[in-house]
């Protein structure tokens, strides 16, 4: 097939993606929303208003932080960075993931 | 100073509703630059700016419903949102008042008839107030000859040998109901006591309020110390609760007797049903004692109800195993008096009021039937409601579409609609509380046991019964909310939303789920009324069974001359001077005294053979016994078959003469002539008593009672201080009751007066009547509350239906139709679902009509009028309940009608 056809989320993959993307340092929630849509080259479709829920839990779990603060053009933002417990809960998240899948891979093969 | 802190969750919660709109603001913004960010990269894509807000929206999706899962995110919200619906439900029902206190009032029916009913039958079977009170047993006598099982009680020295031969049992002791007259400063009146063997307290394990109880031991010997315990309600009425009176010294029966001690408080003695006013040593002389003081030594002479404590860990069964050995010792030790006697141990309440098994058997029945009852009514009072609420969640349907639309998930709504029900359920509760209070507290007094005893019936509100409201409330709230919850929550936002302003063709199943609700209601109700019918029906034929006596137009009282301490002679003298002057009276058509009238509580007994045969049948048979005067027969309008009955030529010193009944002729001289044979009581001591007369059955004990072998003697010759006036006259009883009462005090200022009330009242009140007049006065109740359940239930499903199908009838009605097709149209509609109602209640009650054929006197349980009355008044009232909706559709007018669609 020449291109992907974008995909819904699957199920308890959107902490990963929001995760990963705070990797690289403190980002806006409409940022992560492009990072993932980009980086998973228009893939992963994330409807966007759905990050803000798992954004809010992840904050009440501790493992992320937020603060308004301005963008290089000014305007207020509120950005989000992952803390400590969520550098931690990354790992967790990263080997759960590996494991599902090595398990699908063996499960399902290309013909 | 340390701070007042609030519980954790409490605070979590107060700060989250003081953060919460802060938060929600939070959240806003956040969308809101979210949304233009997007937006400017769109416009930047080039896009124009509206293009691009729209843009925008539709990446990040609905906006209100991700707040709303954020908020909900966000902290313990259930109690927030559980807050909120009750606010809400509580809007709901002020919005729609009529509707609530509908549903309300209908909860509270079945509620408060369930309460009611629980709360007697609690009141009847709560524990013994007493420690440990399952260890309590009563040992009841039983013998092959003994019919009727009244002869349960033992002798004292039958108890002291089963308390010293077992040991299943911490201790064994018995008591006896007596009643007697006391005296305190000149007045006496009737004084209701147990005799109690001198362990008695000790054993129950209770404390005395004042004073000392008996010691064990106390008072089992003949001509005892006179000691007097007194119940706690007699020493509040009588003494004013004083505790100075301990010590004191009163007459009992005339003798001088000391107060020692008071019992606590809520214990009434171990006879279920009597207030005991006080306690009395067994060895205590009595005045009509035929054998003086051989009470507490005389093994024939079975006095007392045998009451033992089990040991901790004993079973029923090992306690019986035990119990039978020593029956059989006995039985071989002294064959005289206690061979083929056998006891059976039974839990103190199975022996309620007293270990006689025809009363025993019958009231956890009526108990059950009762309860079965009243769950009906609670079943089709859910029922109504339910349907109810099904009938307004789809006047509802936009306003739970919008919900959906708006993002409340489907577990929300299914709580929002719980909450709902719920809260009318607590409001239907509350009132059923309410009602089964005034209910029950109206019901005990309507008890009339026919007497002028101290009752006891404890029918307070306790923990058990509030906790049972409360389970019931709950479990109704449930029930009735859940369908239409699921229902309602269950609908396609889209379906709901292009159908709902209509309410045209919507909804099929909704409207089957409906019909079938009206149709098990109306089966309810039809098996509600037979049920209540039957048991009325069984009533009226108990009272008109035939008693075997003329009940009508006769006055009684009981008078006992030796509460004031007169001896043979004086009673004598004073009765048959009363006896004599209210003969003379005009408008008496004649009086008799007699030892007791039938079918009140107070019976006579003694065990007799035919002469000569003692050897014969070792046991003597136990047969119902009178002593009347010559008058008698004739008050009462017993028929005399055979021979005579007595005449004032009786007397002491002639031969002693005896009248039997059909029954102890047929069971004493099968085949033979009865006129001349003799009769042996052998607790009479002295000759037999010749045959003079043989007279019709009637009933003694009870109007359900088989036919029971009775002989009666004059009382010239068997003369007893207590007795039972019968006047028959058709002057008005208030009169003649007035006139009797001041003749008695004119002839013996200080006697008691008992129980004046006219026969009839008598035998409809007695103890064993009383249970069927609860059920009876229950069934019916029941039974009105389900019809009226019924056709509230039918008027509103086929009002509602019809409502549904205005703009069909509107069609119709502009195509031609005629009023009368219209009405046709919906009578059809309610006419099926009644019909159905009535066959399937029909088909539920002959299935389980099997179970009340033991409660049902002289009516099978199949009867035939009361299920055609029954199908004929629910049809009539159900199909009325149609009517009212269908001349509404009739008087429609097509053309409004369907210029509002």
């Amino acid at each position: 097939m020449p291109f992907d056809r974008p995909q819904p989320l699957l199920p308890g993959t959107l902490d990963l993606l929001i995760f990963r993307t705070l990797v690289f340092g403190p980002i806006h929630g409409h940022g992560i929303a492009k990072h993932i849509q980009r980086t998973s080259q228009d893939v992963l479709q994330v409807e966007h208003g759905s990050l803000y829920p798992a954004l809010q839990r992840l904050e009440r779990k501790g493992w992320i932080a937020s603060k308004w603060e301005a963008n290089a053009r000014g305007r207020e933002l509120k950005f989000y960075r992952l803390t400590r417990a969520g550098r931690r809960q990354l790992v967790v998240e990263e080997s759960r993931w590996a494991t599902v899948v090595r398990a699908m891979r063996r499960m399902v093969r290309t013909v | 100073m340390r701070r007042l802190q609030l519980p954790q969750w409490l605070a979590r919660w107060w700060s989250h509703r003081r953060h919460g709109p802060d938060a929600d603001d939070d959240l806003d913004r956040e969308i809101h630059t979210h949304l233009e960010l997007e937006a400017e990269e769109q416009r930047e894509a080039g896009l124009r700016p509206d293009e691009a807000r729209t843009a925008a929206l539709r990446a990040f999706g609905n906006p209100t419903a991700i707040k709303e899962t954020a908020r909900d995110l966000r902290s313990r919200l259930w109690l927030d949102h559980l807050i909120q619906d009750c606010r809400f439900a509580v809007r709901q029902m002020l919005r729609a008042p009529g509707f609530a206190a509908a549903a309300a009032l209908t909860l509270a029916l079945g509620i408060g008839a369930n309460t009611a009913v629980f709360s007697v039958i609690n009141g009847y079977t709560r524990p013994l107030p007493v420690p440990d009170p399952d260890r309590i047993v009563v040992i009841a006598s039983t013998r092959p000859d003994d019919e009727t099982g009244i002869r349960f009680k033992f002798s004292f020295p039958a108890i002291q040998d089963y308390r010293a031969q077992t040991t299943v049992f911490s201790d064994v002791f018995g008591f006896d109901l007596r009643l007697d007259g006391l005296s305190v400063e000149g007045k006496t009146s009737q004084f209701l006591h147990e005799a109690v063997t001198g362990n008695f307290f000790s054993a129950l394990g209770l404390t005395p309020v004042a004073g000392r109880f008996f010691h064990p031991g106390e008072g089992e010997t003949p001509n005892a110390e006179r000691l007097i315990v007194l119940g706690h309600a007699f020493w509040q009425r009588r003494f004013a609760a004083d505790p100075a009176i301990i010590g004191s010294t009163v007459r009992l029966n005339g003798h001088p007797t000391r107060i020692i001690g008071v019992a606590p408080e809520g214990f009434h003695g171990l006879m279920e049903g009597a207030e005991a006013d006080g306690y009395t040593p067994i060895g205590l002389e009595r005045p009509d004692e035929p054998r003086p003081g051989q009470f507490t030594t005389n093994r024939a002479i079975r006095g007392l109800t045998m009451v033992a404590r089990l040991r901790p860990h004993v079973t029923l069964a090992e306690a019986q195993a035990e119990v039978d050995v020593v029956a059989r010792g006995l039985a071989e030790r002294y064959p005289e008096t206690d061979r083929d006697t056998t006891a059976r141990v039974m839990p103190e309440p199975l022996a309620r009021p007293m270990p006689i098994p025809f009363l025993t058997n019958l009231l956890p029945l009526i108990q059950t039937l009762l309860l079965i009852l009243t769950s009906m009514v609670l079943l089709i009072a859910c029922m109504n409601v339910a349907n109810l609420l099904l009938v307004r969640a789809s006047v509802r349907q936009s306003e739970m579409a919008v919900r959906a639309a708006l993002g409340a998930g489907r577990r929300r709504l299914v709580r929002l609609m719980l909450v709902e029900s719920c809260s009318l359920a607590a409001l239907g509760a509350g009132l059923g509380l309410l009602l089964g209070k005034i209910v029950s507290v109206a019901f005990a007094n309507s008890i009339d046991i026919g007497s002028d005893l101290p009752v006891s019936l404890h029918f307070q509100f306790d923990w058990r019964v509030f906790t049972f409201t409360l389970t019931i409330a709950l479990a109704t709230g449930v029930i009735v909310g859940v369908l239409p919850a699921l229902r309602a929550s269950r609908a396609e936002v889209t379906d709901l939303l292009h159908d709902g302003g209509r309410g045209g063709s919507a909804g099929a199943g909704r409207q089957r789920i409906r019909s079938i609700l009206v149709v098990s209601q109306v089966a309810g109700s039809v098996a509600l009324l037979v049920v209540a019918g039957l048991v009325v029906r069984s009533l009226r034929e108990a009272q008109r069974v035939d008693l075997g006596f003329d009940p009508d137009h006769v006055l009684t009282l009981r008078l006992d001359t030796s509460h004031s301490g007169y001896d043979a002679v004086r009673s004598r003298a004073f009765y048959d001077e009363l006896l004599r002057r209210i003969q003379a009276w005009p408008g008496i058509e004649c009086a008799s005294t007699s030892f007791t009238v039938p079918l009140g509580y107070l019976v006579g007994g003694a065990a007799a053979h035919p002469e000569g045969q003692a050897g014969v049948r070792d046991n003597a048979t136990s047969v119902g016994y009178n002593s009347v005067t010559p008058e008698y027969f004739r008050t009462l309008r017993i028929p005399i078959l055979r021979g005579r009955g007595f005449t004032d030529r009786d007397a002491e010193d002639t031969t002693r003469v005896a009248v039997i009944n059909q029954t102890l002729a047929a069971r004493f001289w099968p085949d033979q002539d009865p006129l001349g044979k003799r009769i042996e009581i052998p607790n009479a001591p002295g000759a037999p008593w010749e045959v003079v007369g043989v007279v019709r059955d009637s009933k003694y004990l009870a109007v359900f009672e088989w036919p029971l072998p009775h002989f009666y003697v004059p009382q010239s010759q068997d003369p007893s201080e207590l007795r039972a006036f019968a006047v028959r006259s058709d002057l008005p009883f208030a009169d003649l009751g007035l006139r009797i009462r001041r003749e008695i005090e004119a002839l013996a200022p200080d006697l008691p007066i008992a129980d004046l009330r006219s026969l009839r009242d008598v035998v409809s009140s007695n103890f064993g009547f009383v249970l069927f007049r609860v059920g009876v006065w229950q069934a019916t109740a029941m039974g009105l509350i389900g019809l009226i359940l019924a056709i509230v239930g039918v008027y509103g499903v086929v009002s509602y239906g019809t409502m549904q199908r205005s703009r069909e009838i509107g069609i119709r009605m502009a195509l031609g139709a005629i009023p009368a097709d219209v009405r046709l149209l919906v009578l059809r509609q309610g006419a099926s679902l009644v019909i159905g109602g009535i066959i399937t209640g029909l088909i539920v009650t002959v299935t389980f009509a099997g179970t009340l054929r033991r409660v049902l006197v002289s009516v099978s349980s199949l009867d035939p009028l009361t299920f055609a009355v029954v199908t004929l008044f629910v049809s009539a009232t159900a199909l009325a309940a149609c009517y009212i909706p269908a001349r509404r559709a009739m008087r429609m007018d097509p053309a409004s009608v369907l210029r509002r669609e």
